[in-house]
């Protein structure tokens, strides 16, 4: 079930961001927060985070593991990886036409 | 509990609360986050994400120990009114009193709902709760007058004769008593001292109300209880 997070809605954005998070290591829910706001600049709001996590956990991009005091970490599967990669490969491509663009019409 | 969680679908509250529960508490909601709690519930609800756990293999709608007591009471409440029809006074126009009636139905509809609630508990089968749906179903028809209360009556009988059976299939007794209590309640006649057959099923009733009770207090407590 390799969907691309775009099939996520309004999801797909904080999705991105919790999987670039967890890619760094398991995190529980106030860890991918903090990480995210320091990451972006703009907080993740509880209810969108759970909402993004459900999400992933269901698509079986992420996994929870087990329970440390009521802190319940997350980590990346093999498949949430793969489609971290695609997906920032996919954000670097578009990256890349942009600046080259922008280099274009600047220069 | 955070009020706004208490918005979330039990099934997602099963399966975050206690984490959600302890980021609020270590990041106390602004404004922002409880609009966003409250978003998150709408799209809880809508797009459920965490499947929902059959009630089966949850909770019971009803405690055991208050199934148990309906059995006893609503039996009671049989027998009691079949003595009461039978035994009443003829009135001027021939009839009888129709108060041993009144006792009988207001006990039928307490061991309705009491099969309800056993039907609706930890492994309980589909057959228990057709038998206790119809049981139920055909209890509420007696509450409309004659005759579609003499069809309720029936029916509700016929019906408890299979939850009995059902019953005694799995390894309880006093399903059987059950059985042989509603068939012999065919013959509840409110105009003779035919109305005598509602005592067995009352006793019955209470006998697997006890049962119940007794299985439970003596059956081991569950390990690391």
């Amino acid at each position: 079930m390799n969907e691309p997070l775009s099939q996520l809605g309004r999801f797909a954005e904080p999705s991105l961001y919790i999987l670039v998070s967890l890619s760094g290591g398991p995190r529980h829910g106030y860890a991918i927060m903090t990480d995210v706001e320091e990451m972006t600049g703009s907080p993740l709001g509880p209810g969108t985070l759970y909402g993004a996590l459900a999400r992933l956990e269901r698509r079986g991009l992420i996994e929870a593991l087990e329970p440390e005091d009521r802190r319940r970490p997350y980590r990346l599967t093999g498949l949430g990886a793969t489609t971290l990669r695609a997906q920032l490969a996919h954000l670097q491509g578009f990256l890349r036409t942009g600046l080259e663009r922008l280099g274009g019409d600047l220069g | 509990m955070n009020g706004l969680l208490r918005l979330y679908p039990a099934a997602w509250r099963d399966r975050y609360l206690e984490e959600v529960s302890d980021l609020l508490a270590e990041r106390p909601p602004s404004l922002r986050d409880r609009l966003d709690l409250m978003a998150g519930a709408a799209d809880a609800w809508i797009h459920p994400q965490v499947a929902a756990r059959p009630r089966e293999e949850t909770e019971s709608i009803m405690r055991p120990v208050a199934a148990a007591a309906l059995f006893v009471i609503g039996g009671g409440l049989w027998a009691l009114g079949g003595v009461v029809q039978a035994t009443a006074a003829y009135g001027v126009e021939g009839y009888k009193e129709p108060n041993g009636v009144m006792i009988v139905i207001a006990g039928v509809l307490l061991t309705a709902l009491g099969a309800i609630g056993r039907a609706w508990s930890a492994g309980a089968s589909r057959a228990f709760r057709r038998s206790a749906k119809a049981m139920l179903g055909f209890a509420l028809l007696m509450l409309a007058p004659w005759p579609i209360l003499a069809i309720g009556f029936y029916g509700h009988v016929f019906a408890t004769v299979g939850f009995g059976l059902v019953l005694a299939g799995s390894g309880q007794l006093a399903g059987l008593l059950l059985a042989i209590g509603a068939l012999v309640a065919t013959s509840f006649n409110t105009e003779s001292t035919m109305a005598f057959a509602a005592v067995p099923l009352g006793l019955a009733w209470i006998a697997v109300g006890f049962a119940r009770v007794v299985r439970r207090s003596t059956s081991p407590a569950p390990a690391g209880a």
